[in-house]
């Protein structure tokens, strides 16, 4: 079974304070991978310690291994930024870069990249991704509009092209709803559904329903270890620990 | 944006459960009455055909209840969920029922019996039990209705047969007096269970029984 | 009567906050006034390129070598300073959890109350001194410093005002950090940026002090290499205004007017510029 990120004996330290303790877990291919858990428990930093994106905080310290394709991310001769390109990241609030327009947006990863050798090319590549985040027919007319003029909802998932525009294998997202209207919310639950056949997709949620809705797999974080781990149906009608049983019954803090 | 909701995936399969259960209620009524009108010994299709049946039933509770657990759904979604938990149990009794028919072939006597009225009645309750199955997967409220009149034939059948028999008495041999009873009752069951199918699917359309 | 009392006292000091307020803002007018009434007669294109006119007789003269002077060590100041600035200020703001970046704040915010006088003094002892002569580097290495604490502490404002999670959108594709920095980030801080040289550009052309012992200010030359003395505006105005000559009052009354003039038109670009910021 060959698996889309294994995570072994991950330990996280902001300064003294231990955030994330000894979690251990795998991830399949081409599913949709939630990680649910209160506020605070560590899920954006366990996130982060994916693509090594927590290596910006100079006061975070980390142990353990990440391994993508058995290549473990933080090994000694690995170059950072090629983890961070296996990945892409989608934000909790909704980030396109301001000062660019939506083709910009979405064009600058390949092209600061060298993934494509002409114009036509990264075109075409800035197509596929807006087509892929199902923002395409929105917006087709208005490539060189700023991003800024896009609702909360489009903004989201222009960044989910600017994500997609790299090829990642691998798409975290961090409670990429939690600012989104429960329409625009929807949107994005659904498309997620859909890029699960090309990509496995990691995604933060504090909403526990969310989890359940929309991820084949889940695991329950709470104060830095995991809890459980299992398919959702599972989990969702039959947690096998107490801690889980009460999180999603809602009695839990 | 023309995507599936979440629980588009849970309620597709779900139906797909209940699609199985379709043919396999009707193929193990099908064999069971053949099975008594040849006098052929087809028990233990049938009764692997009444086990399957049971067994998907198991099934689409358990998904049904996945699905509530994890999609809160509303309106049409949760009445079609309920409806699915109710068709599949009433497709594992027809099963039951029929597997009960097939098993009346063992007590048939050697000269056979005069089942007019059972080919008769076996024709009706088989077009409902399928009828039934079309209604449901095709959410046809009209086809649901139809089966309420198909189920008065029935009943005035069954009434028919029934005087018609006790009329017989002693001329007829025990056996197939008891054969013929039973299998008249069970058909009637039958037939009842295809119309409370036809009340969930319009329940599962419009809120109501009826 | 209680409540007229507070209220009596409630305007008398709105009154007398709003009368000081005015009151420092008069100064500005003030000069703009003063200065333009006295020297705006003297400017046209011949002023700005002729040489100075001699002290007495002669026709209109101009200050061709100061201008020229003063862009050149503008220039070159933004060039070093700017620079300088730059990257320190990019470093303050990335790496400001290390001591070297906290001391290096501390310090240049200590640069930005220094006596510039003291500033040119070193660039004597550096470049003067050594070369035997005075020379437009040294007054250009003396005005970066002057500038490059503003700089230096705007720059880190305008990355440090950049949202964390705009940083994390740039790392987030694989980009190196200097690519991060210098062509995703930059653009975002672009305007803050741009504000912080434009302020370097006002003091480098405007500051007097740090000029005083390091160029000399030539009368006659445009420009006669780096190595050598060079005027500049700010000089010129003191020495014509120093000397005897009614003439030289004249043309350092203009030279005041066209340094007024550069300072305004680029305090007015940067407050455009930080309105659009806002917004």
């Amino acid at each position: 079974m060959s698996w889309a990120i294994e995570v072994q004996n991950l330990n996280v330290w902001y300064g003294d304070k231990h955030i994330i303790k000894n979690v251990s877990f795998r991830v399949p291919k081409n599913v949709i991978f939630a990680i649910m858990g209160p506020s605070g428990c560590g899920k954006s930093t366990l996130l982060r310690a994916m693509n090594r994106l927590l290596d910006l905080n100079p006061h975070a310290r980390v142990e353990g291994q990440v391994k993508i394709n058995g290549i473990n991310v933080y090994g000694d001769n690995v170059d950072v930024t090629w983890v961070r390109r296996q990945f892409g990241m989608v934000f909790q609030i909704p980030n396109p870069f301001p000062h660019l327009s939506i083709y910009e947006n979405v064009a600058l990863g390949p092209k600061l990249n060298g993934l494509v050798k002409d114009k036509s090319q990264l075109d075409e590549l800035v197509k596929q991704a807006l087509q892929k985040a199902y923002l395409w027919d929105e917006v087709k007319n208005d490539l060189r509009k700023p991003a800024s003029m896009l609702s909360g909802g489009q903004q989201q998932r222009l960044c989910i092209a600017r994500a997609l525009a790299l090829k990642p294998r691998i798409i975290l997202m961090d409670e990429p709803t939690a600012n989104l209207d429960p329409v625009a919310s929807s949107k994005i639950e659904e498309l997620l559904l859909e890029l699960k056949e090309d990509y496995t997709i990691i995604i933060v949620t504090h909403n526990p329903q969310q989890a359940a809705r929309v991820s084949d797999y889940v695991a329950f974080l709470y104060m830095g270890e995991l809890i459980e781990i299992g398919e959702t149906s599972t989990v969702f009608t039959r947690p096998s620990n107490i801690l889980t049983e009460k999180y999603v019954l809602g009695r839990m803090g | 944006m023309s995507l599936k909701r979440p629980i588009d995936y849970g309620l597709e399969k779900l139906n797909g459960m209940i699609n199985d259960m379709i043919d396999l209620a009707g193929k193990a009524l099908e064999i069971s009455i053949e099975s008594i009108l040849t006098r052929t010994d087809n028990v233990e299709e049938v009764r692997k055909l009444s086990d399957q049946l049971m067994f998907i039933m198991d099934e689409t509770g358990e998904l049904a209840v996945q699905l509530i657990a994890r999609f809160q759904p509303v309106a049409s979604d949760l009445r079609e969920i309920k409806s699915a938990i109710q068709v599949s149990y009433d497709f594992s009794r027809i099963g039951r029922y029929a597997a009960n028919i097939a098993e009346i072939t063992k007590m048939i006597p050697e000269e056979g019996c005069d089942f007019t009225s059972i080919r008769e009645l076996s024709q009706i309750v088989l077009e409902m039990v399928r009828e039934a199955g079309k209604a449901y997967l095709n959410k046809d409220l009209k086809k649901a209705d139809k089966l309420r009149s198909m189920d008065d034939q029935v009943d005035k059948l069954y009434a028919e047969s029934i005087k018609h028999l006790i009329q017989m008495g002693g001329k007829i041999n025990t056996a197939c007096l008891l054969s013929i009873a039973l299998i008249l009752r069970y058909l009637e069951r039958i037939a009842d269970h295809a119309c409370y199918i036809a009340d969930a699917t319009s329940y599962m359309i419009t809120g109501r029984k009826y | 009567m209680r409540l007229n009392k507070r209220k009596i006292i409630d305007r008398l000091m709105l009154g007398i906050i709003s009368a000081l307020a005015i009151a420092s803002a008069i100064p500005i007018f003030a000069i703009a006034v003063n200065v333009y009434s006295e020297g705006a007669r003297y400017i046209s294109l011949n002023f700005l390129i002729d040489l100075p006119p001699p002290p007495v007789g002669g026709g209109g003269g101009g200050i061709g070598p100061a201008l020229v002077g003063t862009l050149v060590l503008v220039a070159l100041a933004l060039a070093i300073g700017g620079s300088i600035g730059f990257f320190t200020g990019l470093y303050l703001s990335e790496f400001s959890h290390t001591r070297l970046a906290q001391y290096t704040q501390m310090f240049l915010q200590v640069m930005v109350e220094f006596p510039t006088i003291i500033v040119g003094l070193f660039a004597y002892m550096i470049l003067v001194a050594p070369l035997k002569r005075f020379n437009a580097l040294a007054g250009a290495i003396a005005l970066s410093i002057v500038i490059i604490p503003y700089i230096a502490l705007n720059v880190r404002e305008a990355y440090k005002s950049i949202p964390y999670t705009l940083k994390e959108a740039a790392f987030s594709l694989g980009v190196s950090a200097p690519i991060a920095y210098l062509r995703i980030l930059l653009s975002a801080a672009r305007r803050g940026v741009l504000t912080a040289l434009l302020i370097g550009l006002a003091k480098a052309a405007g500051e007097t002090a740090p000029l005083l012992l390091t160029i000399l200010g030539t009368t006659f030359t445009y420009f006669g290499g780096l190595d050598q003395p060079i005027n500049a505006i700010p000089l010129l105005i003191y020495n014509f205004a120093l000397s005897p000559y009614e003439k030289w009052h004249q043309v350092a009354w203009g030279a005041a007017a066209v340094l007024l003039t550069i300072i305004l038109v680029i305090f007015i670009v940067s407050r455009l510029i930080i309105k659009e910021v806002k917004v």
